[in-house]
């Protein structure tokens, strides 16, 4: 159940979204840049700094509702950071540091990247690079999970000198910051592992992600529907042909399963959870969209139709904080070390929580 | 618009009745009542089924005036789950429990629930569900059994098949003409449950590719079946059907199936399994922990009244193709070259053996892949 503050939010956050992501912010977004006004009202209206605490100017949104929103902006494919300013409220707030000003990102995206850490003389400087950070060149600084092994710790650290633009398949910016020994200001650097656990940001990395695509693959059904009761062809609706209907099932089958794996581990979000949603979802997004672009076939093709803003995000969103491959490796390899009868005891005994000993 | 499954938290209690089914599971088993066999939870096993009903957990959900219980159907569900996840054999009692005995509960006679519900809560009458016939399967309004009036009752001709179970059974439920078939094909049919003792009443095993001989044609020879076991009103079974047919697409022995090849697998694959393997296991995994979600989020909406006829068929269509999946992802991973090597008689062996020859009747049985999509289609309003 969602409370009163929650709802105020997600109201405020579908009215902003229709009123200011239209085709042209869209379509202007393309070329890498980030809407001043759509920005400024999502700010304004307290959607960036949502799940950060009251003393730091949040409202400690509950998982739960930061994922509806996360699912909305996907619904809307709103082209900001602002899904990755949710994370980092919750990194920040379970680190016990305070954000920066202005637009913040937050890394590691891919699994297999990491910043070093070294000290000298009470001093913390940062190196190495970030690759494919969401919003890069926008963002004045980012939310990082840091360090090695045990060592690892939260840091906030500014936008460095070097930074090379590249874009996903759905032309939003993701960048790589490049590190040399760059000192770390004081008050932006978290104890070691505390609270908030220290693998959290890529599960949540993975979950919110899987909100977003979850909201887009609602809009891939909906446009598809819509497209199959307009398009007449042979003299009917082509929705009222056996092959499209089935087709279309299908399509609505792989949504709701997407949907279900979301509120499950919404509901318990543990390590399993948010890796399972982030893999069966991952998976639902390439079955919906080749389903979809089968459906609206050539108009569904062209850049006027807007099927492509949501195939798109969900063809490059399965790729970030961890594709379907490399979740679906890291339960397997949880699972067999349980063997065959502990399968089912991992489904049932302890659902969200993270599995002891695991990376 | 999509379809939606709201998340269901089970009962404060459910991890204590999970624990109750395991030990029960664990001693009976030890007690030489059951063993893991390649039918998995389709294993028939009369002295299981009574036991499983003296714990009290068939008809769980029933009204213990009818010999039920009254537990609410979220803890059917745990017990459900599990029996199936560990490959209990639950066939004998299994139709009655799903699908009959609800059938009678909605919509049969007084007579009917205080006499038939408890026979049904003891597990060991098992009960064969006959709809389809030789040439009516998934058109089902073309049957062809009829039923005739006669003096105290109805006289049955016809032929029902691919009957699972009916040479085990002690009734067997009738979807039969009464009338002619009119303007709408679906009025005039009705519902009988028809003692398998009766007079007039062959029975004809069909051996099926996976080498068994479980399924059943079943002639009706002028078979006498009195009115007190009609189930619903004369000419009405087509409204029967839905809830019926919700019931047995939405429980969760539809991505069960080949949940023990499953496990074979893991065990067989080793704990340092190559990155192909692991990533295969991982993804089976995160879709039987989906699917799990969603029968649950099914229970809950049971339990609180809700119609879940479409709910039921999504989760068919998506757990059919899982358990068929299986079989063939695990010959891929433990190839010719593993297998060779092993006796001819390994329970691995044997199970994958029938898994394989199974598994098309996951896409057919309860209604094919491409009526349910119709049905899915329909509650998208598209037909």
């Amino acid at each position: 159940m969602m409370d009163e503050l929650s709802e105020m939010i997600l109201a405020t956050a579908t009215r902003v979204f229709a009123d200011r992501v239209t085709p042209a912010v869209l379509n202007a977004a393309e070329g890498g840049g980030l809407d001043a006004p759509l920005w400024e009202e999502i700010t304004s209206a307290g959607l960036s700094s949502a799940t950060l605490p009251e003393a730091e100017g949040g409202i400690s949104l509950p998982l739960g509702s930061a994922l509806t929103l996360a699912r909305a902006a996907g619904e809307h494919a709103v082209p900001a950071p602002l899904i990755e300013a949710l994370i980092a409220g919750r990194v920040l707030a379970a680190a016990g540091l305070s954000p920066p000003a202005g637009v913040v990102t937050i890394g590691p995206v891919l699994p297999g990247d990491r910043l070093q850490l070294a000290r000298e003389d009470g001093d913390w400087t940062v190196s190495g690079q970030l690759r494919r950070l969401p919003w890069g060149r926008h963002a004045v600084a980012a939310v990082v999970i840091a360090g090695e092994g045990s060592e690892r710790r939260t840091i906030v650290v500014d936008r460095p000198a070097k930074v090379l633009e590249d874009r996903n398949w759905a032309d939003e910016p993701r960048d790589t910051w490049v590190f040399e020994a760059q000192p770390l200001a004081a008050g932006r650097i978290g104890p070691i592992g505390r609270g908030y656990d220290i693998e959290a940001l890529r599960f949540d990395g993975a979950l919110f992600r899987a909100a977003q695509m979850v909201g887009a693959l609602d809009r891939v059904l909906e446009i598809s529907l819509q497209h199959a009761r307009d398009r007449v062809q042979f003299g009917r609706p082509i929705a009222g042909f056996q092959a499209v209907q089935q087709q279309l099932a299908e399509l609505a089958s792989q949504v709701a399963a997407a949907a279900a794996a979301l509120d499950a581990a919404a509901a318990a979000p543990g390590g399993f959870e948010c890796a399972a949603a982030k893999v069966r979802i991952g998976e639902a997004a390439g079955e919906a969209a080749a389903i979809a672009h089968r459906i609206c076939a050539a108009m569904g093709f062209s850049h006027e139709f807007p099927l492509h803003r949501f195939t798109r995000r969900l063809w490059s969103w399965r790729d970030e904080f961890g594709s379907e491959e490399h979740w679906s490796e890291w339960l397997g390899r949880i699972v067999v070390a349980r063997g065959g009868d502990g399968f089912w005891p991992l489904l049932t005994d302890q659902p969200g929580v993270l599995p002891a000993g695991v990376r | 618009m999509s379809f939606h499954f709201p998340p269901t938290p089970l009962p404060d209690h459910a991890c204590e009745l999970r624990a109750e089914v395991r030990r029960f599971l664990e001693d009976t088993r030890a007690a030489g009542l059951w063993a893991p066999s390649r039918k998995w939870w389709m294993e028939f096993n009369r002295p299981f089924s009574l036991a499983l009903g003296e714990r009290g957990w068939i008809g769980m959900t029933w009204p213990k005036a009818y010999g039920g219980h009254e537990r609410s159907a979220l803890e059917r569900y745990v017990v459900t789950e599990e029996l199936l996840a560990h490959g209990a054999p639950i066939r004998c009692h299994w139709a009655a429990d799903r699908q009959i005995g609800p059938l009678i509960l909605e919509f049969g006679t007084e007579w009917q629930k205080q006499t038939l519900l408890p026979e049904f809560a003891t597990g060991g009458i098992s009960v064969a569900v006959g709809l389809s016939e030789p040439d009516s399967g998934s058109d089902l309004s073309a049957i062809r059994t009829r039923a005739d009036r006669v003096e105290g009752g109805w006289r049955v001709d016809g032929r029902k098949i691919w009957i699972t179970n009916a040479h085990n059974s002690r009734y067997m439920t009738l979807f039969v003409r009464t009338s002619p078939a009119g303007e709408n094909r679906r009025d005039g049919i009705s519902r009988m449950l028809v003692d398998m003792e009766s007079e007039g009443i062959t029975l004809r095993p069909i051996r099926h590719m996976a080498g068994e001989a479980d399924l059943n044609e079943v002639i009706f020879d002028q078979v006498f079946v009195p009115d007190r076991m009609v189930i619903g009103d004369i000419g009405k079974a087509w409204a029967q059907v839905g809830s019926e047919l919700a019931n047995e697409r939405s429980s969760p022995d539809r991505w069960t199936a080949s949940m023990g090849l499953f496990r074979h697998l893991i065990d067989r694959i080793g704990a340092d399994p190559e990155r192909a393997a692991a990533t295969a296991i991982g993804r089976l995994a995160a879709h039987v922990w989906t699917l799990k979600g969603m029968s649950a989020s099914i229970a809950g909406m049971n339990q609180r009244g809700q119609n879940t006829v479409v709910e039921g068929s999504v989760v068919k269509d998506l757990g059919t193709h899982l358990d068929q999946e299986i079989p063939d992802l695990v010959r891929r991973l433990l190839p010719e070259e593993t297998r060779a090597g092993l006796a001819p008689d390994d329970p691995f062996l044997r199970d994958l053996r029938f898994g394989l020859l199974f598994s098309p009747a996951f896409t057919i049985r309860g209604g094919t892949r491409e009526i349910l999509r119709n049905g899915i289609a329909r509650g998208l309003g598209l037909r």
